[in-house]
């Protein structure tokens, strides 16, 4: 695809976001995040929904280092690429690397790596997921985030235990046990580091009915509840964990090898987020050799607090 | 011959006694373990292969080259035009494992076609409210 195509796509789908704003009002957000401000300029009332799972990130009105346009319901042109032309997770392939678009689960965004100012269509904010909810702009601030140095990992955070595996593996439930017994709940889903450092990137907590036992704010037609959460907002790096389910009574940590943690994080971070090239693989790995690393084998629930607490 | 890695589809990295590898195109990753790991390390910096095998140990040279050709196989190295170096790491002893492992449980995440998530109707269509 060519990039001038692209770059009228993106002025089309911001005349758009205009019409939008004009039509519903525009309401202001500004977040603090990875030593920047993001400020939000989202088109209508309940578009300021999407941004429920950024709000302990909310900050006074500032200089933003990067605004994102916000809106939904608004038709669009029809793009330059073709439907078969998406890669999976959503990468549309654009001749210059430096564009960042993804189109996933009705939600388009476009950013060129560098620019101060992003755009973010979604079908209709009132459809979105439990996860989508949970985890809004995804795509984006993985892209906006390793520009800036951090890197957006696929795991969970209790203070500086960082709770790496597919998804299914334990990370949530851990780390939502954890918070009901007060440690510092950073993340169960996904989070930011960079070199030791780990910063909460959503206040949100996602388990599946069936694991409920609050009722959540939130619930979707698959089945799993959203809580929002006030998540601490900064840790220090300490240990790696990789939970694995077991049928034993107790729960309990057991060192491993730092390439173990690597092949727990690096995959299903990588093959889930768009633009995720070898260099992420590289910083994977500086990440999981500068702590120990564990393997958490869950058993009864009660014991995996007392554990975390241990490295958090 | 001579290989090198198959990048940027490829990705790896190396600790003391494992390499991990990912296909990011794929979706599948790799353990290397043991004298693997070491067969990997030399063969994807540019060790010849002959050379390389002829260095194992009699008990796992015959392993060492089915590594080899798996690693060949699944495209993981690409051969190059150079006639390779020599060995430059001494091989690992007799007794140490020589264990490729491939994983394939994380390929749904890859497979998940976008496409097959949105309307029939292609792009968002303007009637829909």
């Amino acid at each position: 695809l060519i990039p001038e195509a692209t770059a009228d796509f993106a002025g089309e789908a911001e005349a758009a976001f205009r019409r939008a704003g004009e039509r519903a009002g525009v309401h202001r957000m500004f977040c603090r995040l990875a030593g920047a401000t993001i400020g939000f300029e989202l088109a209508g009332p309940e578009v300021r929904a999407i941004t429920r799972a950024l709000q302990h990130l909310e900050t006074d009105p500032a200089p933003v280092d990067l605004t994102v346009r916000v809106f939904d319901r608004t038709p669009l042109q029809r793009p330059p690429w073709a439907w078969t032309e998406l890669r999976s997770r959503g990468e549309v392939p654009i001749a210059d690397p430096a564009w960042c678009v993804s189109y996933l689960d009705d939600v388009l965004s476009l950013w060129r790596r560098g620019a101060p100012e992003a755009l973010v269509w979604v079908r209709d904010v009132r459809e979105l997921t439990v996860s989508q909810r949970g985890s809004p702009f995804l795509h984006l601030l993985h892209a906006w985030a390793r520009a800036r140095g951090w890197v957006l990992l696929h795991a969970a955070a209790v203070g500086g235990a960082l709770i790496v595996g597919p998804g299914g593996s334990g990370k949530s439930s851990s780390a939502i046990a954890a918070l009901r017994r007060g440690l510092p709940y950073l993340a169960d889903d996904y989070c930011l580091a960079r070199g030791d450092r780990l910063e909460s990137l959503y206040c949100s907590a996602k388990l599946w009915s069936h694991d409920l036992t609050d009722r959540a704010d939130f619930y979707d037609a698959e089945g799993k509840g959203l809580f929002w959460v006030e998540p601490a907002r900064h840790a220090r790096l300490r240990a790696v964990v990789v939970p694995e389910r077991t049928g034993e009574a107790r729960a309990a940590l057991e060192p491993i090898a730092p390439a173990r943690a690597l092949r727990a994080v690096a995959p299903s971070t990588l093959f889930q987020l768009p633009w995720s090239g070898p260099e992420i693989v590289g910083v994977l790995g500086d990440l999981v050799r500068r702590v120990p690393c564990y393997r958490l084998r869950l058993g009864a629930r009660e014991d995996v607090p007392a554990l975390l607490r241990e490295l958090a | 011959m001579a290989y090198r890695l198959n990048t940027p589809r490829f990705a790896a990295e190396s600790f003391d006694h494992e390499v991990v590898v990912l296909d990011l195109e794929g979706g599948l990753y790799y353990s290397l373990e043991g004298a693997a790991a070491w067969l990997y390390r030399e063969l994807a910096a540019g060790t010849a292969l002959d050379g390389l095998i002829a260095a194992c140990p009699p008990a796992y040279a015959r392993q060492a080259a089915a590594v080899a050709q798996q690693l060949v196989s699944e495209s993981i190295l690409t051969a190059t035009n150079d006639e390779g170096r020599a060995p430059v790491e001494p091989a690992p002893e007799a007794t140490a494992p020589v264990r490729m492992t491939r994983y394939d449980d994380l390929q749904l995440l890859l497979q998940l076609d976008p496409v097959h998530d949105v309307d029939a109707t292609g792009w968002p269509n303007p009637g829909r409210p």
